[in-house]
């Protein structure tokens, strides 16, 4: 079991549900959710969070805007980040990873990727 | 002579010209007239349009507020499974290690044992499978948000066409409309999300990103030999 706190940022309740239990069979039992881009800012402020794994598409702040103001700061712009979306084309793909993201998967997932890209990241293979 | 000829052409043709002008032009006035005087009667039509649109958006943010709650019962309910099968699979386990630790010399019931583990694992799995299809939810909810901001665009258009051309009626019905075009639900989605049709797939994503990482390297590596 990994101690590392994750922090799941979806719109979707359903989805970050899904993303919860995917995380608990794959051995992450601490997970800290947020709604949102600007929901996940004011969640990093009081969580010691070690790993993000945001949708694209939410309002307030989407995903993108979220990890280019990781990146902008001192304490996060190292912080791995995971993209969890629907959107595919490639434009928006090159653009997630010129904003930061450390990796990419589309949805609908498979629990088996998702494990794997965290792996991927935290082990440098992707970074 | 053969000037006078010429002016009497040139004003005969004049004549003639402005003779085809008015009938143009009057024919161009009826015309007019009659559109204008068809504008109460597409005055109600469009009114109804405009109010039935945002009735149209309610009906859909319905349908994903009610698949979001149904999504997520059926979860809560998998995962009591889910936990479930896991104590089965564990008292299987330890019921199996303490027969085959023992004397007792139980081959049935070790095989029972054994077939209900298995298929606690099997359930189990299914559980799994099942809460990873709901994903369907939320791509289904980016798909209905679509079509109720284009509904929505047709509503500010429609505003629009009503604001306009009834500008100097004091009981507009297009206040009614207005009216809903200030409460309007904020929309984040991909115009593009489906579950099955991706523009690219994860190999190919995988591939860009190991692209980028390469460059990144690349970038970096030409940067130090420079300052060395």
């Amino acid at each position: 079991m990994s101690d590392m706190k994750i922090l799941a940022v979806d719109d979707s309740s359903t989805m970050r549900r899904i993303i919860l239990n995917t995380l608990k069979r794959a051995g992450f039992e601490n997970v800290v959710e947020a709604e949102n881009g600007k929901d996940a800012l004011d969640k990093l402020k009081s969580e010691n969070v070690d790993f993000v794994i945001t949708d694209w598409n939410m309002p307030e702040m989407d995903g993108l805007a979220l990890v280019s103001n990781l990146r902008k700061s001192s304490e996060y712009a190292k912080l791995p980040v995971l993209m969890v979306t629907t959107r595919s084309v490639k434009d928006d793909i090159v653009e997630a990873l010129k904003a930061g993201v450390n990796s990419y998967i589309v949805k609908p997932f498979t629990p088996d990727t998702l494990k794997e890209k965290i792996e991927h990241v935290l082990s440098g293979v992707e970074s | 002579m053969s000037g006078a000829v010429e002016k009497d052409r040139s004003d005969t043709s004049g004549v003639v010209l402005e003779e085809s002008l008015k009938s143009d032009l009057l024919s161009l006035k009826e015309s007019i007239l009659r559109v204008v005087s068809n504008f109460p009667e597409i005055r109600s039509p469009l009114h109804d349009s405009s109010r039935d649109v945002p009735k149209a958006t309610e009906q859909l943010d319905k349908i994903t507020e009610q698949t979001e709650e149904a999504a997520n019962r059926v979860l809560e309910l998998v995962e009591g499974i889910a936990s479930s099968l896991s104590d089965i699979i564990g008292n299987t386990n330890k019921a199996l290690n303490e027969i085959r630790d023992s004397s007792f010399a139980g081959e049935n019931a070790v095989a029972c044992l054994e077939k209900v583990d298995e298929l606690a694992n099997n359930c189990q799995n299914d559980s799994y499978t099942i809460m990873d299809a709901l994903q369907f939810q939320d791509i289904t909810a980016q798909q209905i948000d679509h079509a109720a901001s284009l509904l929505e665009g047709v509503e500010n258009k429609l505003t629009n066409i009503i604001g306009q051309l009834f500008k100097d009626d004091t009981s507009s019905p297009s206040d009614d409309a207005k009216g809903s075009v200030g409460q309007k639900k904020e929309r984040a989605y991909n115009p593009d999300a489906h579950m099955t049709k991706l523009q690219s797939s994860q190999d190919e994503i995988d591939d860009l990103i190991k692209q980028n990482i390469e460059k990144k390297l690349e970038f970096s590596s030409n940067g130090e030999e420079r300052n060395s």
